[in-house]
């Protein structure tokens, strides 16, 4: 408890106070006072359009692995026991292999001329090259890829605790294909799904290798400019208030949680 | 389950969705071995890549550095896991639930934020940046990861058997060595091995507290391929890959032994 004290509350106690203080960049020295001048210069559009940024690639990666997870979970649970532990782990494994490896991965098949173009070239579907390759779009796609397994396994436990009986019922009642999905399989899925969300909505708003790597250091996310502010610019101050945004964003999330929790109980 | 009438749309995506969580890794596997150094197409088998990597002087030293820092961290996480955990088990209810608030925003919080905030307090004190401010930094983070493991096998433990122990006249101190020690260890070492893979797997809090001396592997790797793709960093890849996927066999033997089936393997990954 000692240890969680020193090194974890006083340095973040310490990221407030630098919040408000400011930071000369010339002679990096802090003056410590109480000044909203950090936070008022949040709103120039730079850093606005960061925040949106992060935020809006967070939110859709999230949604594209809810739109996944479900079918995902959904095929693993309608396995007999053996091969569905077999699937599972297979859902587990490659998320415990190394991380940036994985989303470096990624360049070699987004890249022009990669893997990802010539299939479509195969199947007629692109003529040009692909362009993908350090865009916003190939940071989604890796934080998609990244975070999936974080969505699939709440999900797969909001299911696999389910009543056969219940699936079997509205079978019987007639509930097919999209229906069923939708309206028997997703709400029972939805204690998996929102856990899911906060799991893979947190780390990825606060994302930083992925920008790096797949957005080759020009789309910058939240993540990384505060790195900037740290370490290249030296700004300590700013880059405080830059952390403090990021912990509001946090807790915003986790109270939204269960509130989404009460609506859909009423 | 086998009797739901199974849409064929459902199968497609979780095959294809399972195919996707596992072909980055073939193509790094691969391209390890590929013979067309621009990765383009498939230029033959080469173990050329494999052979300079392994001869890389910066790449050992990283590994090196990697397996230092992995192993301090291991050993920090698990004993601060350990002893909070002990302290937890005889909480009153108060004390528990601060604790575990502890634990789960230590689990939520972005590693940026809390990189940054040791960052600061490092340099303010004027704590040379190395191999030990990487270790506080990557334990702060593992030892919660830990300390859910930890919680989780400590539940299963039966303080009657300690007590029956305590009646038949053992010290405190071998109660604790040769009743409860024995009865977490399965948890310890699963705790120990996921703080290590933790570790090993860590950019962002090294990034910050490595300072500009101490290179651990993946920050080796993060620096060789913020801009281009190389063929030896999918031979280290490949190398980092096998090494993490043996790891994790060992947690699933561990957990497989410890407890049963997938019901604990979930439960134990926290969820």
């Amino acid at each position: 408890m000692l240890l969680v004290a020193v090194f974890f509350l006083a340095p973040l106690a310490l990221i407030a106070v630098y919040s408000l203080g400011t930071t000369s960049i010339v002679t990096f020295v802090t003056h410590f006072g109480w000044t909203l001048s950090n936070y008022t210069s949040l709103r120039s559009s730079l850093y606005l359009g960061t925040i949106e940024r992060s935020l809006l690639l967070s939110a859709s990666a999230t949604l594209a692995c809810a739109v996944l997870a479900v079918p995902i979970a959904f095929f693993i649970v309608s396995q007999r026991g053996r091969t569905q532990v077999l699937l599972l782990l297979a859902v587990i494994v490659p998320f415990w292999t190394s991380f940036l490896i994985r989303i470096y991965a990624w360049t070699n098949i987004l890249q022009n001329g990669g893997l990802l173009e010539s299939a479509l070239r195969h199947l007629g579907l692109l003529h040009g090259s692909l362009n993908v390759l350090y865009t916003p779009t190939a940071i989604a796609i890796g934080i998609v890829y990244g975070y999936l397994p974080l969505m699939v396994l709440p999900v797969y436990v909001a299911l696999e605790r389910l009543d056969p009986t219940v699936l079997e019922a509205a079978e019987d009642l007639g509930s097919h294909g999209w229906h069923f999905m939708w309206r028997i399989v997703v709400p029972l899925a939805r204690p998996g799904l929102i856990a899911g969300a906060l799991l893979v909505g947190i780390p990825a708003t606060g994302e930083f290798v992925t920008p790096q790597i797949l957005g080759g250091g020009k789309t910058l996310m939240l993540g990384n400019v505060i790195a900037t502010q740290f370490l290249d610019i030296g700004n300590l101050s700013f880059g405080s208030a830059l952390a403090m945004c990021l912990i509001a964003i946090v807790i915003v999330m986790l109270l939204v949680q269960p509130l989404l929790r009460r609506v859909r109980r009423t | 389950m086998t009797f739901i009438r199974k849409h064929p749309l459902v199968t497609l995506i979780g095959v294809l969705g399972i195919v996707f969580m596992w072909l980055p890794i073939f193509v790094v596997v691969l391209n390890a071995m590929n013979g067309d150094a621009t990765l383009v197409t498939w230029g033959g088998f080469t173990s050329r890549w494999i052979r300079q990597a392994v001869s890389d002087p910066g790449v050992r030293s990283g590994l090196v550095t990697s397996l230092q820092v992995g192993l301090l961290t291991t050993v920090v996480s698990v004993f601060a896991a350990l002893t909070g955990v002990l302290w937890w088990r005889r909480a009153t209810p108060r004390g528990r639930r601060i604790f575990d608030v502890f634990v789960y925003v230590r689990l939520v919080l972005p590693a940026v934020v809390s990189a940054t905030a040791l960052f600061l307090i490092f340099t303010r004190v004027g704590v040379q940046l190395g191999v030990a401010t990487t270790v506080i930094g990557q334990s702060v983070w593992d030892s919660a990861f830990a300390t859910v493991i930890l919680q989780a096998r400590v539940r299963l433990l039966d303080p009657a058997v300690e007590e029956a122990a305590a009646d038949l006249g053992a010290r405190p101190a071998s109660v604790f060595f040769r009743v409860t020690l024995p009865g977490l260890l399965p948890g310890i070492l699963a705790a120990a091995v996921l703080a290590f893979s933790l570790s090993f797997d860590d950019v962002v809090t090294a990034f910050f507290l490595a300072g500009s001396h101490v290179t651990t592997l993946p920050l080796l790797i993060f620096g060789l391929i913020r801009f281009n793709v190389s063929p030896e960093v999918n031979a280290i890849g490949t190398f980092v890959t096998v090494l993490l996927i043996a790891v994790t066999f060992v947690f699933v033997w561990i957990m497989g032994r410890s407890g049963s089936g997938k019901r604990s393997l979930t439960r134990d990954l926290g969820y």
